[in-house]
C-alpha cells in the first residue's frame, strides 16, 4: 500500500529543503544527488563487479564506501564517516546474494552545510535502490539538534532552527548544550538502528526523550524522506518493491 | 576442543553462550579487570598506560609550545592520536594507520572536542603568540577488545597527571622564560569514559568483548558516559536493538564508569603521596 503525500506531510516539508534526484550519472550502475537544506551529496553504485583477488569473500560480497570531501584529500574525519555508511551498509545489502563480487558505493560530498552524515546515507540508499542491488531493507537518516535549558528541552532539526516559530535564534543561543544525533531506521521492520554523536545531557532525561521527543520527530522526517524514495521509484525503478504502510 | 573452535568458531561459542558463559570463563554480562598506572614514563608531560583484560594501551602527552592559529588567538592544541600498530595484533598490517586506527581517532577526538575535557583557552600564554599544544598519543600494545574504552581511561590517567612549568612570555621582548620548578597541573573539565559491547545476535549483547568476540559479532556499539551524564552512543551497524537493551546497556555502562572513576583516582592520589 502506498501512502498519499497528505497535507500534514507538506507542512513539515516547507521547512526541510529536500530534493532528489536518481541516474545522474550515465557510467554508474546506480546514482543519485541528494539535497537536504544546502547539504548536498551525490552518491554512485558500481555493483556487483569483479573483486580483487585478496580482497575477495567467498560467502558473500566485498563491501567498499568511499567518501570524497569537496576538495583534497580525505581525512580521518572522513574515515568515520566512511565506517559508519559501510557498516549500515553491510547490514542492509544482501550480500549473500553476490558471493565473490565487490560492491563499490562512492560518496562525494558536493556541498556541505550541517548534517553530511544523514545526507550521505540518505544518498547512499538512494543510489542503492537505483542500482536495483538486492537488500534486505531500507534505512535512512535524520540528524537533529536538541538545545538544553535546564530540564526543559527542544528538538530541532538540523537548519530548521533559523524558522522556527517560537523560539527567536537569540534565545536558542542561549541553550548551551547541545547533543546532536544521527539516527537511522531499517524501515521494513520498523526497527530502528540508533547512532548518537554529541555532548552531554543528563542521562535521567534519556528516558521521556528519546520515548517522545526524538523518535517522533524523527520518523516523521524519514517519513518524508521514504515518501520521495517512493516518488522515484515509480519513474525510474519498477522492480525494488517497497513497502510503506508501516507507518500506520 | 580446539578444532571445533577453528572450524566452527560461531557454533563454539553459541554452544557456550546458550548457558550464559563465554570461553574465558566470564558470563556475557561481567566486564574484565582493569588495571592503571600513572606517570610510569619520566620523560613525557604525563602518560597513563591501562590494562583491560589483555588489551594493554599507554598514553602520552607531550606539551610543545607553538604559536595559535590566527582564527582562535586565545586557543591551545589537543591533539589526539591512536596507534593500533601491527605488534598489536594480527588484524594489523605494517604500513600507515588501518582505517580502524584512523575512525577510532577520529572518534575519540570528536568525544574529546565535543565534550570540553580541557578548557583550551587555559592553554593560552599569550594570546595570538604563545600556547601549549599537547599531543597525547594512545599507543595499543596488545590488542583484546574494547581498545576504546582503554584509550578514553588511558587518556583521563594521562591529563590528570600531566604536569607543565610555568611559562612567562615577555611581550615587549619577545623572550620566552620557562620555570622549570613551579608545576602546574591541568584542570580536566570532565571525564568521558566509554564501555565497549558486542552485538553478537539479536538477544544476546556481549559486555567488553575480546578479539575473537568484536570479529564474530554482528556489530560493536560503545557507550561514553561522563559524571552521570550520556555524552555519546556509537552504534554503527550491527543487529537492531531495542530500546530497553539500549537502557540496559547504559545502566551497565554508569555502574563501571563509576568504578573507573574510583580506579583513576586511587591511582592518580597514590602516585600524588610518591
Amino acid at each position: 500500500m502506498e501512502i498519499e503525500e497528505n497535507e500534514n506531510t507538506e507542512e513539515i516539508v516547507n521547512t526541510d529543503v529536500l530534493k532528489c534526484e536518481l541516474n545522474t550519472l550515465s557510467r554508474a550502475d546506480g546514482s543519485s544527488i541528494l539535497c537536504q537544506n544546502n547539504t548536498v551529496m551525490a552518491a554512485a553504485v558500481y555493483g556487483p563487479v569483479e573483486v580483487k583477488q585478496h580482497k575477495m569473500l567467498i560467502d558473500k560480497a566485498y563491501i567498499e564506501i568511499v567518501f570524497r570531501p569537496k576538495c583534497g584529500l580525505s581525512q580521518i574525519g572522513d574515515r568515520l564517516l566512511e565506517s559508519i555508511i559501510g557498516k549500515i551498509c553491510e547490514n542492509a545489502i544482501l550480500s549473500t546474494f553476490y558471493p565473490r563480487t565487490a560492491i563499490y558505493i562512492i560518496v562525494q560530498e558536493m556541498q556541505n552545510s550541517g548534517a553530511a552524515l544523514a545526507c550521505s546515507i540518505n544518498a547512499a540508499c538512494l543510489a542503492l535502490i537505483h542500482a536495483g542491488i538486492g537488500m534486505n531493507f531500507l534505512f535512512a537518516a535524520v540528524t537533529s539538534k536538541i538545545y538544553f535549558k535546564q530540564s526543559n528541552f527542544i528538538i530541532l532539526n538540523n537548519n530548521i532552527y533559523l524558522e522556527f516559530k517560537e523560539f527567536t535564534r537569540k534565545q536558542i543561543k542561549e541553550y548551551e548544550k547541545t547533543f546532536n544525533n544521527n539516527y537511522y531506521f531499517d524501515l521494513f521492520k520498523k526497527n530502528r538502528y540508533c547512532l548518537f554523536i554529541g555532548t552531554q545531557f543528563n542521562i535521567n532525561n534519556f528516558n521521556e526523550l528519546v520515548k517522545i521527543q526524538v523518535l517522533n520527530s524523527n520518523y516523521e522526517s524519514c517519513f518524508i524522506i521514504f515518501s520521495r524514495y517512493n516518488i522515484h521509484k515509480k519513474k525510474r525503478v519498477p522492480n525494488v518493491n517497497i513497502n510503506y504502510n508501516l507507518f500506520n | 576442543m580446539d578444532h571445533y573452535k577453528s572450524v566452527h568458531p560461531l557454533k563454539y561459542y553459541q554452544d557456550y553462550l546458550i548457558h550464559d558463559l563465554r570461553p574465558d570463563g566470564r558470563s556475557i554480562s561481567k566486564f574484565r579487570n582493569i588495571a592503571m598506572n600513572v606517570d610510569s614514563i619520566t620523560t613525557a608531560n604525563g602518560s597513563a598506560v591501562v590494562r583491560v583484560g589483555n588489551t594493554c594501551v599507554v598514553c602520552g602527552i607531550k606539551a610543545e609550545l607553538g604559536p595559535p592559529r590566527t582564527e582562535e588567538p586565545e586557543n591551545g592544541f589537543l591533539l589526539i592520536n591512536v596507534d593500533l600498530p601491527s605488534l598489536c595484533s594480527s588484524q594489523f598490517r605494517p604500513g600507515p594507520p588501518s582505517d580502524k586506527a584512523q575512525v577510532l581517532t577520529a572518534f575519540v577526538n570528536n568525544i574529546a572536542l565535543q565534550c570540553g575535557i580541557i578548557e583550551l583557552k587555559s592553554l593560552c600564554i599569550q594570546a595570538d603568540k604563545l600556547v601549549w599544544t599537547l599531543y597525547c598519543d594512545i599507543i595499543c600494545i596488545n590488542y583484546d577488545g574494547a581498545v576504546a574504552d582503554a584509550c578514553f581511561t588511558s587518556l583521563i590517567g594521562a591529563l590528570l597527571s600531566v604536569s607543565l612549568p610555568k611559562v612567562e612570555y615577555n611581550n615587549e621582548t619577545n623572550v620566552i622564560s620557562v620555570n622549570e620548578e613551579t608545576k602546574i597541573s591541568l584542570n580536566v573539565l570532565c571525564k568521558p569514559i566509554a564501555t565497549s559491547f558486542a552485538i553478537f545476535n539479536e538477544k544476546t549483547i556481549l559486555v567488553d568483548p575480546c578479539e575473537e568476540e568484536e570479529l564474530l559479532s554482528s556489530g560493536m556499539f560503545c557507550i561514553v558516559i561522563s559524571d552521570n551524564e550520556l555524552c555519546s552512543i556509537h552504534k554503527p551497524g550491527g543487529n537492531v536493538l531495542e530500546e530497553e537493551q539500549i537502557k540496559k546497556c547504559i545502566s551497565k555502562a554508569k555502574e563501571r564508569t563509576v568504578l573507573i572513576y574510583e580506579l583513576i583516582q586511587a591511582t592518580t592520589f597514590k602516585q600524588k603521596l610518591l
